[in-house]
């Protein structure tokens, strides 16, 4: 006898397997998180080492070909999408935590709190999300470099990385905090709240117990679907010049690069098309497993 | 009325958006006169800051400018000497704005069928083909789609003019290039909430009474599954009518799109606030519009 499904998230889960688009692409996103974990280690070769052949085409020694100063594209795409996809979650995970804390305060709360709350999020979200970023970036980034050299030297010079998780995490929140407020007003009414509260459980316990899972499922599929925006957005910023600093690259940016040596006379394809095509996958895969999570977690899909 | 509230806090929050952007940028480390931009001398570079009020104490230099924004007048261009924002902005926004709606345009006319068909067709080639439309869209950059473009249609073809702006054959690439990635966007808003809207009891009821499929879905189903894509278009305005970047570069449109990055970097004050009131006051218009259209077409909010 199967053991018959009893949590939301249980349910949930066997749903998810029982979707093959999902399933395929959380299979896709593993065999891609593992070949960019563990991929540059096992080649061995230097991302930014530059050799005697640019613009070699794909061959035996270098799978997806050389770059302008002959380095091996195949080592960067693998090193880029690594740093991309590094990116994409942190800046999800930032936005999801400043987001669903400020939604879930301010639709708990109510009132003024909320009404101030709220009123923040209008006037971040008229600010042009551009400026915003440019602004951080040029208010804090001295203050970053200064700082961090003197508590960790190391890290100084992943600064830029710091910063554009910050930013890409503070930029993609408001949606999330808009939704997670939402759902919260439609549930603090509910006969079950008003029961916890009657019965003298303190509001954090209710906020942890019984608000939080009911808004586990959104918060999930949205997290999965900013990711790929993040991604996109690093990329974009890149293209400003604002994003990875050269030696180092992001799929953004090896994309860009691959962009700027169109021309007519010759074709050099492979620095398009491979860095657009792991990021096409990356972000395929991010999209179906968005999708099953979000039938996943959504009732009325129970048959 | 909750209406004239929201009408009367729009100018309110420009206010604070405008205020917020003028000290932040103010706060930002090197000034318009820094670098490549250094006047001569030292004497020279006194005039300037004279000339633009620079050398006023910041609380007078934003009473200066509440008081030139009150009279509709944004200030002279620090890095473009000779016009004042209002000029610019006069000449860029309505090459912006025309690119703006025609790539919104676009994004509806391509989202709109493919989404639509999509739901109808649900797993059948339709809905492949509009997956592939939206994967391309959300998946290749604009700063990849666009020199793409220009290669094939301009450089092998030979069918279009490669860049700037005026006639219809230039207009051509960048609405298509702009309004990808948002009819892709549409596309899937609509499609989900189509499928949605499908499986709700009141379409089974429809179908019960024997409604005409044709009518059911354009009279019935279509209706409410439009709504994520009305509060979509909003903020979707917003960024087409103020202009790309990207897009603008590419296709050397002379847009509004550049200034936004192109100021923040030559530290250009008087255009950036400029531009982030229009943009802002553009943003906030748009969604309360958005709400508008939203009770028009869903009675569920029309009578909540």
């Amino acid at each position: 006898m199967r053991e018959s499904p009893s949590t939301p998230a249980r349910r949930a889960w066997n749903r998810f397997q029982h979707n093959r688009a999902a399933v395929v692409g959380a299979m896709l996103l593993g065999l891609i998180l593992l070949a960019v974990l563990l991929g540059p280690t096992l080649l061995g070769i230097d991302p930014n080492q530059a050799s005697e052949t640019p613009f070699a085409p794909p061959n035996a020694a270098h799978w997806f070909g050389t770059d302008i100063h002959g380095r091996d594209l195949f080592a960067r795409s693998l090193v880029g999408a690594r740093i991309s996809l590094l990116v994409g979650l942190t800046g999800a995970a930032v936005s999801v935590l400043i987001g669903v804390t400020w939604g879930l305060v301010a639709a708990y709360t109510g009132g003024r709190t909320d009404a101030w709350m709220m009123r923040t999020v209008d006037v971040l979200y008229a600010l042009p999300n551009i400026i915003f970023v440019m602004l951080v970036i040029g208010l804090t980034e001295t203050h970053l470099v200064r700082g961090l050299q003197s508590v960790a030297p190391g890290l100084a010079g992943s600064a830029r990385l710091f910063l554009l998780f910050a930013c890409l995490g503070a930029v993609s929140w408001l949606n999330m905090a808009r939704i997670v407020r939402g759902q919260v007003l439609s549930l603090r009414h509910r006969p079950f709240i008003l029961a916890s509260q009657v019965l003298g459980a303190p509001a954090h316990f209710i906020l942890r117990r019984h608000l939080l899972p009911n808004v586990t499922g959104i918060i999930i599929v949205y997290a999965t679907l900013t990711v790929p925006a993040v991604i996109l957005y690093e990329s974009f910023l890149s293209f400003l010049g604002l994003g990875i600093r050269p030696p180092d690259a992001s799929l953004g940016t090896l994309i860009e690069d691959g962009a700027r040596q169109l021309n007519p006379i010759q074709i050099r394809w492979w620095l398009l098309v491979f860095p657009a095509g792991l990021l096409a996958s990356t972000l395929l895969a991010l999209h179906h497993i968005g999708d099953g999570l979000r039938d996943a977690f959504d009732p009325r899909s129970e048959s | 009325m909750k209406l004239l509230h929201r009408l009367l806090l729009i100018p309110v929050l420009v206010w604070i958006v405008a205020t917020l952007a003028f000290f932040l940028m103010r706060a930002a480390p090197g000034g318009p006169f820094d670098r490549e931009r250094a006047p001569a001398s030292k004497e020279v570079e006194a005039a300037l800051k004279a000339r633009y009020h620079l050398d006023e104490s910041l609380g007078r230099q934003y009473l200066r400018f509440l008081a030139g924004v009150a009279t509709g007048d944004l200030g002279p261009s620090f890095k473009y000497r000779h016009h004042s924002v209002n000029d610019i902005l006069a000449q860029a926004l309505p090459v912006s704005l025309t690119l703006g709606w025609l790539a919104f345009g676009t994004a509806l006319g391509i989202g709109i069928p493919t989404g639509f068909l999509g739901a109808v067709y649900r797993g059948r080639w339709p809905d492949w083909g509009g997956s592939l439309l939206v994967l391309a869209g959300v998946c290749i950059p604009t700063f990849v789609l666009a020199p793409l473009l220009v290669l094939f249609f301009s450089l092998k073809l030979g069918w279009l003019p490669v860049a700037l702006w005026g006639s219809l054959p230039q207009v051509l690439l960048p609405t298509f290039a702009l309004g990808l990635y948002f009819a892709a966007r549409v596309s899937r808003l609509l499609r989900e909430g189509l499928s949605e809207t499908l499986r709700a009891p009141f379409i089974l009821t429809a179908r019960a009474k024997g409604l005409g499929e044709f009518q059911l879905l354009l009279r019935h189903a279509l209706r409410p599954s439009l709504l994520p894509v009305v509060s979509y278009c909003g903020p979707m305005l917003a960024d087409l009518l103020t202009g790309s970047f990207v897009i603008e570069r590419v296709f050397q449109i002379p847009g509004t799109g550049a200034f936004f990055v192109n100021s923040f970097f030559s530290r250009d004050y008087p255009m950036m606030v400029g531009l982030v009131i229009v943009y802002s006051a553009l943003l906030l218009l748009l969604n309360l519009a958005t709400d508008l259209a939203y009770r028009w077409l869903d009675p569920r909010v029309r009578h909540a």
